[in-house]
């Protein structure tokens, strides 16, 4: 009964909410932007023209990139921080775990002011007289790219650290015992060990990138538009919450897969293999 | 653990470069706004240092108010969530009750679903229920994401005690009612503190959320940010920037600083009971 | 005056309890011992009341409590971790149970501090009172947690393996303090534990455990001399074992059984140990200290014999290890298909290993029970 409080909020702010998304991808747009009680296809035929499926596929392979690096620099780092000594060890985890707690607008705008015309980046190509076109730089899907991944990294990477932590080290010195080199002791040793953590980690990290909003707008101008700035725009500009909803109910489905395929219960990996 | 940790085989030397690298990196463009929130560049060039940007900040009306309304909203937010997500997660691991599963799977994907999907739900459900926005429906949408974090926090710090101390209460004399108040949320303190710290600084810097459920000109600091971004920067917002960056470190430093000290960090315990999504 | 009736535990399909059966006097030592998973425990919250039973009933003094939450219940416990509340100080633990009875009695607060202040001053912790749990030792917070359920007065003490945790000294000191302590103050104390030495020192009686099951209920030195089944023999002291056919004798509750050692066959009499047995297969039980150990050829007729005409049982082995233990020897004898037994050897300086030697001990020290009792 202590529970009964936070029960109701969240079915009444949570499951009723996703609820009416679910319906409201299938009904139809009012002339002003409202909903009519009709049941409607349209817009999903719609959804699945050209543009937007380019954007849905950009969005997928940003998405797919940002978890895949995140979680291979963030492995590394993990691996780095859990073989330190204590202080620096902590100072390790600590700076890189901190920006995560930190406003995200913050730190975009920090980005953006880097690269921007007054910035440090193309203060430094000016120096070096390496020519470059100044509006290159605020609407670039590299920078986007850079945003995400260090925005991500951290909830890669605390993951992964903790997975780390308790492994037990005596299998790779049991690997360099019989005569294993760094490189095959990292891929057959670790890895496999590991391989739980990891898609957890890819997961986490894949799941959210998919519906990122702010870091695309705010650094990658108006030039390219994600599936966060797709829905964001259908539901707040062009007041066309159907087709809003239709593209939420797609990211929903997207991530339920790959939920399910990164959670699938582990036999062979949860224990060493030798 | 500590035999385990002190065989390490260390590590290749390049990739404690790469630690060292990444850090910087990832640092370098913060270093940088700070340093710009402390220059003026003068007619000439030159770069003076100066606090006038922040005195700039400080004599914004709107700006002000943004923050008044930022830290009421998120003062408001982070006591709903914690009071609820505190009594649901001491009900989740002390007992059985109906309705346990679905609160648990509640929880779980408030934690995973995507913002976006979250703010346009949030948005078209008040809509539909006839909520005028404003703050009101700002704080209801802060506190129902932060729940789960409440929920995980307190369950992680639950799970390391002692079930022999509720049966000993129950010896001595106490009713259920007065073990809640007299041992178990006393124990609590530090979790209860952390989830507050949490969800005040979830909120705080919350955009997305924010963005869709606010009425027009009840702007928060995030929105107005994100405006001044889009739409015309002046050096004050470094200073701005530069001002939360330290107040949010400071924070976290204050209510995580027995993490640091030793132990495992709320945030890693955190993340080890599965998904967990922080901060954006 | 505590009485329990038949009672049975399920957790699931899992049986915890059957149909336990116990009456504890007033002011009683009581020990439940057993193995890990015997259902000591269990059986020891159902009478503090954080568990409850399936069937049966428990009366204290005549009236029924089973239906009695914790909190009403005229008991006490000491638990296996302390459960001491970690954020409140050592006089504020001990004081607990009374300030959440003040609310009905109207303790004062000053009656409350007295009671304290004695308990403090019986587990000798005067100094103690503003520390907090986290700074003492393992046994200080025994005896805290022993402070904060005597304080409240309990008809019984219940008290889940309180030494376990302690190191072997410390356990030694809290046994005779524990003791001291029930025989002063004349509480009931009801004490589960897995050290059967523990339970042989501390107890006015033991029930000894198995499988949710009570297999004996005695004073210690009964338990230790006619064990009734072959599992209170196994649990209690140390034993040598003598497999063998029961052959068929009627000096009952004498037997004799037809054994093997090394190829040679020869009868070994003991005394039967509850129920009945039929031909078959049996084992022969005897204890260290009841063997006496001779050179090969040294024993005398006398102390061959055991009553008129009847002569002690005989086996012989190889003494292959002398282990010195201050007051005797452990001798460890190798009788071939029989195993290695232990014997006590007390001071017989004239054994060398290698020696050939005699195991002599009496019937009435031999204890049988049927193979199909033993596990």
């Amino acid at each position: 009964m202590l529970a009964v409080p936070a029960l109701i909020w969240l079915t009444a702010f949570l499951l009723g909410p996703m609820l009416l998304v679910l319906v409201v991808a299938f009904l139809k747009k009012g002339t002003y932007g409202g909903l009519l009680w009709e049941l409607d296809f349209t817009h999903w035929t719609q959804i699945f023209n050209d543009s937007y499926l380019k954007i849905m596929f950009l969005s997928f392979v940003q998405a797919f990139a940002t978890a895949s690096l995140t979680v291979a620099i963030g492995f590394l780092l993990a691996w780095s921080c859990s073989t330190l000594s204590g202080g620096s060890r902590k100072w390790a985890i600590g700076l890189i775990a901190l920006p995560s707690f930190l406003n995200l607008i913050v730190r975009i705008y920090a980005i953006k002011l880097f690269v921007g015309f007054e910035g440090p980046l193309q203060g430094l190509l000016r120096f070096l007289r390496i020519p470059f076109d100044e509006f290159y730089f605020s609407s670039n899907q590299s920078v986007v790219f850079w945003g995400m991944f260090s925005s991500y990294l951290p909830f890669a990477f605390l993951p992964l650290y903790a997975a780390m932590e308790k492994f037990d080290f005596s299998l790779i010195e049991a690997a360099r015992d019989l005569g294993a080199n760094t490189v095959q002791t990292v891929f057959q040793v670790l890895i496999p060990n590991l391989k739980r953590a990891l898609m957890g980690a890819f997961v986490l990290v894949f799941i959210p990138s998919l519906g990122e909003f702010i870091i695309p707008d705010l650094l990658g101008g108006a030039k390219q538009m994600y599936l966060g700035n797709l829905i964001s725009e259908q539901v707040l500009r062009a007041r066309n919450w159907p087709t809003g909803a239709a593209l939420a109910v797609l990211l929903i489905s997207a991530m339920l897969i790959f939920y399910f395929l990164g959670a699938r219960p582990n036999g062979p990996s949860s224990e060493p293999r030798r | 653990m500590n035999m385990n940790e002190r065989q390490r085989p260390p590590v290749p030397r390049w990739v404690h470069g790469l630690l060292m690298g990444i850090i910087i990196c990832l640092y370098l463009p913060d270093l940088m706004m700070f340093w710009r929130a402390f220059t003026d560049v003068q007619p000439n060039g030159e770069n003076q240092w100066t606090l006038k940007w922040f005195y700039e900040v400080f004599s914004d009306p709107e700006l002000l108010d943004a923050t008044g309304r930022s830290l009421f909203i998120a003062t408001m937010s982070a006591v709903v969530a914690t009071a609820l997500g505190s009594l649901a997660a001491i009900a989740l691991v002390k007992s059985q009750f109906p309705g346990q599963k679905i609160l648990q799977n509640l929880a779980f994907i408030s934690l995973v679903l995507p913002e976006i999907v979250f703010a346009l739900a949030l948005l078209g459900w008040f809509i539909t229920m006839q909520f005028s926005l404003g703050s009101t429906t700002v704080i209801i949408s802060h506190t129902t994401f932060c729940l789960a974090y409440v929920i995980t926090t307190v369950m992680g710090r639950l799970s390391f005690f002692d079930p022999a101390i509720d049966d000993a209460a129950r010896d001595l004399g106490a009713s259920e009612w007065q073990i809640l108040y007299k041992i178990t949320l006393p124990m609590l303190k530090p979790a209860l503190a952390s989830s507050f710290a949490l969800s005040f600084l979830l909120s705080f810097d919350d955009f997305l959320i924010t963005f869709f459920v606010n009425s027009v000109g009840n702007d928060t600091l995030p929105v107005k940010l994100y405006a001044a971004i889009k739409y015309g920067v002046t050096p004050k917002i470094n200073a701005l920037s530069s001002m939360l960056f330290v107040v949010s470190s400071a924070i976290l430093l204050i209510f995580f600083k027995s993490s640091l000290l030793g132990g495992r960090s709320e945030k890693e315990r955190g993340f080890q009971l599965g998904d967990v999504r922080l901060g954006k | 005056m505590l009485e329990i009736n038949n009672i049975t535990k399920q957790h699931g399909n899992q049986t915890t309890l059957r149909n336990v059966q116990l009456k504890i006097e007033e002011g009683e030592f009581f020990s439940l011992l057993g193995p890990s998973g015997c259902g000591k425990t269990t059986l020891l919250r159902l009478l503090a009341g954080t568990e409850t039973a399936s069937s049966g009933e428990v009366l204290f003094r005549g009236k029924r409590i089973d239906d009695l939450n914790p909190q009403e219940r005229p008991f006490n416990m000491v638990f296996q971790s302390y459960a001491l509340f970690p954020h409140l100080s050592i006089y504020d633990n001990i004081a607990f149970g009374l300030r959440i009875k003040s609310r009905k009695n109207k303790f004062s607060e000053s009656e409350i501090d007295k009671k304290v202040e004695a308990m403090l001053a019986m587990v000798h912790l005067e100094k103690y009172a503003e520390r907090m749990p986290g700074t003492l030792s393992g046994g200080q917070c025994q005896r805290v947690a022993l402070a904060r359920a005597l304080v409240n007065e309990p008809k019984v003490l219940l008290l889940d393996e309180p030494l376990s945790a302690l190191d072997a000294k410390m356990r030694e000191v809290m046994q005779r303090d524990l003791r001291a302590l029930q025989q002063k103050l004349g509480i009931t104390f009801i004490f589960v534990t897995h050290d059967q030495e523990e339970a042989l020192i501390l107890s006015d009686r033991i029930a000894v455990m198995n499988q949710g099951r009570i297999e004996q209920v005695c004073h210690p030195r009964e338990m230790y001399e006619s064990p009734q089944s072959a599992y209170v023999a196994r649990f209690i002291g140390s034993n040598n074992e003598i497999p063998g056919t029961l052959v068929e004798d009627t000096a009952a509750p004498f037997v004799t059984l037809q054994i093997e050692t090394s190829g040679v066959q020869q009868r070994v009499r003991g005394q039967m140990q509850g129920g009945s047995l039929n031909q078959g297969q049996v084992m022969a039980f005897v204890r260290p200290e009841k063997i006496d150990i001779f050179k090969n050829g040294a024993a005398t007729t006398e102390d061959l014999q055991w009553t008129q005409g009847v002569q002690k049982n005989r086996i012989l082995g190889i003494l292959t290890n002398l282990v010195f233990r201050g007051q005797f020897n452990d001798a460890h004898v190798d009788c071939g298909n029989l195993g290695v037994f232990k014997v006590i050897a007390r001071l017989q300086n004239n054994l060398e290993i290698g020696d050939d030697v005699e195991l002599v001990f009496a019937p009435v020290d031999t204890f049988v029970f049927a193979v199909n009792e033993i596990e």
